[in-house]
């Protein structure tokens, strides 16, 4: 038995790139929304959390659509970089963003809201920038949410499928992630190799998951509840 | 130093909150002292406190101190002020509703604010800590803060403002010194014959204390009587007092001493029906006014009737302390 790091280090590297810019996307969309008094709101809200119930396949068509080179997206991706967005890294990173991005802007949007915003009334009397006020109160305060909403999006990129297999396809060292990887075992016979990817994946989402319930439980979050 | 009262939902908090530049589809003008309320940083301080969860006691006031515009070395003094010294390394979850607000209090004076909003900043306290906090209020108005302090307790207003505005609906009814204010609210409560009203009814005494410092029990003189009171609030060696209704009584005995230490020489100038057999008797020399209690059994004994000089009683105790 031979466990070929390759699609482990890529998909670590995808979660992390993912979880990252989904965190500096998610909370000033979250942070819009939470103030955000419309009746376009529940709209908004809905769009966001799409890739919930959606079949990853249909996001994945609709992206494997919008990133071939003759579409919009895809030829000035192509333009800028010179590079096909279809079928790269770079492709995958976009998708994941679309598909995780519910799971980054749903814990922060509840900690936003249940934020009592009077605290930044406090802070604003007191003379503290924007800036300082996100800095120095929002963030500690919301802690805990920012580490959960890192954890899921970082948890559901590592298990995506679907997407991935659609516009990713299954090139080695480029778009060939665990799951991917694992598919291929599978379709090839190979279970033993099959086993240890699966268990693997197995062993790392329950951890994760149990770390991030534990936090829940333990961490900042009853500041909010006082 | 302002007082702001007024019934519940009057919006005293509404108009803290727009003077303190929160409200942003409020517009507000105007100038108090050297303040001008557009642009001045404002100290506002809550009901509820509202201390940074996250930060110890101790950090709470030092943020307020790194965003003060003026690095007043003060910090001690403050924190000895508003009686935090003790909690500094506390987290705010850990402190009593009466630490939380002092720690606030001294959260907006530390950050050297313009001016001073306070909505309820001592409704937590015990009567003792309340009236020191007051006291060191009153002496940083004094020194050139401006500070506006919302309350329902008359009596508190009464003795430490310099004038209090009232607040009905949005409105301001009643506004100036705050002893014809006061007088203003209950003459409005004895007009509408609240009960409730005519129990909270108070008088203020005050007058040059006659006595040095630092005998507890303080000699001053009202309308040319001699009268004590024991740790009141003295300032500018002016004693103020708050004696409410419930604790005056009246008799004839115009020369002889009681156990109740003070006899203030007065006219009964209205006795007003609270409830069937319940009154209020409004007692007055020149421009001092005092409350009493009474029935209708005492008003027979007594035969009292508008116009009767009599002798008030109360006792030496600071009422505003009690």
């Amino acid at each position: 038995m031979n466990i070929d790091m390759g699609p482990i280090w890529l998909t670590l590297k995808l979660a992390t790139i993912t979880s990252i810019i989904l965190l500096l996307l998610a909370t000033p969309l979250a942070w819009a929304l939470s103030r955000w008094q419309h009746k376009m709101k529940h709209f908004v809200l809905s769009v966001i959390a799409l890739p919930l119930v959606l079949p990853p396949t249909v996001l994945g068509f609709y992206l494997l659509v919008a990133f071939a080179p003759d579409a919009l997206i895809g030829s000035v991706w192509q333009g800028i970089t010179g590079q096909q967005l279809a079928f790269s890294f770079s492709g995958l990173v976009l998708g994941s963003l679309l598909y995780s991005l519910p799971f980054a802007v749903q814990p922060l949007y509840t900690g936003f809201t249940q934020l009592d915003y009077r605290y930044l009334d406090v802070a604003k009397t007191m003379g503290m920038s924007r800036y300082s006020r996100f800095k120095r109160i929002v963030i500690p305060l919301c802690q805990s949410y920012f580490v959960i909403a890192f954890g899921l999006s970082f948890a559901h990129t590592i298990g995506e499928f679907g997407v991935v297999l659609m516009i990713g396809g299954n090139i080695p060292g480029q778009t060939q992630v665990v799951s991917i990887a694992l598919y291929d075992h599978v379709e090839a016979g190979n279970y033993a190799d099959a086993h240890v990817l699966a268990i693997g994946l197995l062993m790392f989402s329950f951890v994760l998951l149990s770390a991030l319930y534990r936090f829940n439980r333990s961490g900042g979050r009853s500041w909010n509840f006082q | 130093m302002i007082g702001l009262t007024g019934p519940s939902g009057a919006g005293k908090s509404t108009l803290l909150r727009c003077l303190a530049r929160l409200q942003h589809d409020a517009s507000v003008q105007g100038q108090w002292q050297h303040y001008t309320f557009r642009q001045g940083r404002v100290g506002l301080v809550f009901q509820d406190s509202l201390l940074f969860p996250h930060l110890s006691v101790g950090q709470n006031l030092l943020l307020a101190v790194d965003y003060a515009r003026s690095q007043a070395h003060w910090f001690d003094e403050v924190v000895l002020g508003c009686q935090c010294s003790h909690l500094l390394s506390r987290m705010p979850h850990s402190l009593s509703g009466g630490e939380a607000q002092r720690v606030a209090l001294a959260r907006a004076i530390l950050n050297s604010p313009d001016i001073l909003l306070l909505d309820e900043p001592v409704s937590a306290l015990d009567n003792q800590t309340k009236h020191a906090i007051l006291g060191y209020l009153r002496s940083l108005a004094d020194n050139g803060l401006p500070v506006l302090i919302v309350s329902h307790d008359l009596q508190d207003l009464s003795v430490y403002c310099t004038s209090v505005l009232y607040l009905e609906a949005g409105k301001v009814v009643h506004e100036g010194p705050a002893h014809a204010v006061i007088r203003q609210i209950h003459q409005q409560q004895i007009n509408n014959n609240i009960a409730n009203g005519a129990a909270t009814q108070f008088g203020i005494i005050s007058g040059p204390k006659q006595n040095p410092d630092n005998e507890p029990v303080v000699a001053f003189s009202c309308e040319q009587q001699t009268l004590y009171a024991d740790k009141p609030f003295v300032h500018n060696g002016l004693v103020s007092l708050a004696v409410p209704a419930s604790a005056v009584t009246i008799d004839r005995q115009l020369t002889e001493p009681t156990s109740m230490g003070n006899r203030f020489i007065c006219q009964l100038a209205a006795l007003d029906v609270i409830v069937p057999g319940a009154y209020l008797a409004t007692l007055q020399c020149n421009d001092t006014v005092l409350y009493a209690t009474l029935n209708d059994i005492a008003i027979k004994q007594l035969q009292l009737s508008v116009g009767d000089t009599v002798a008030a009683r109360f006792a030496v105790e600071a009422f505003n302390r009690l």
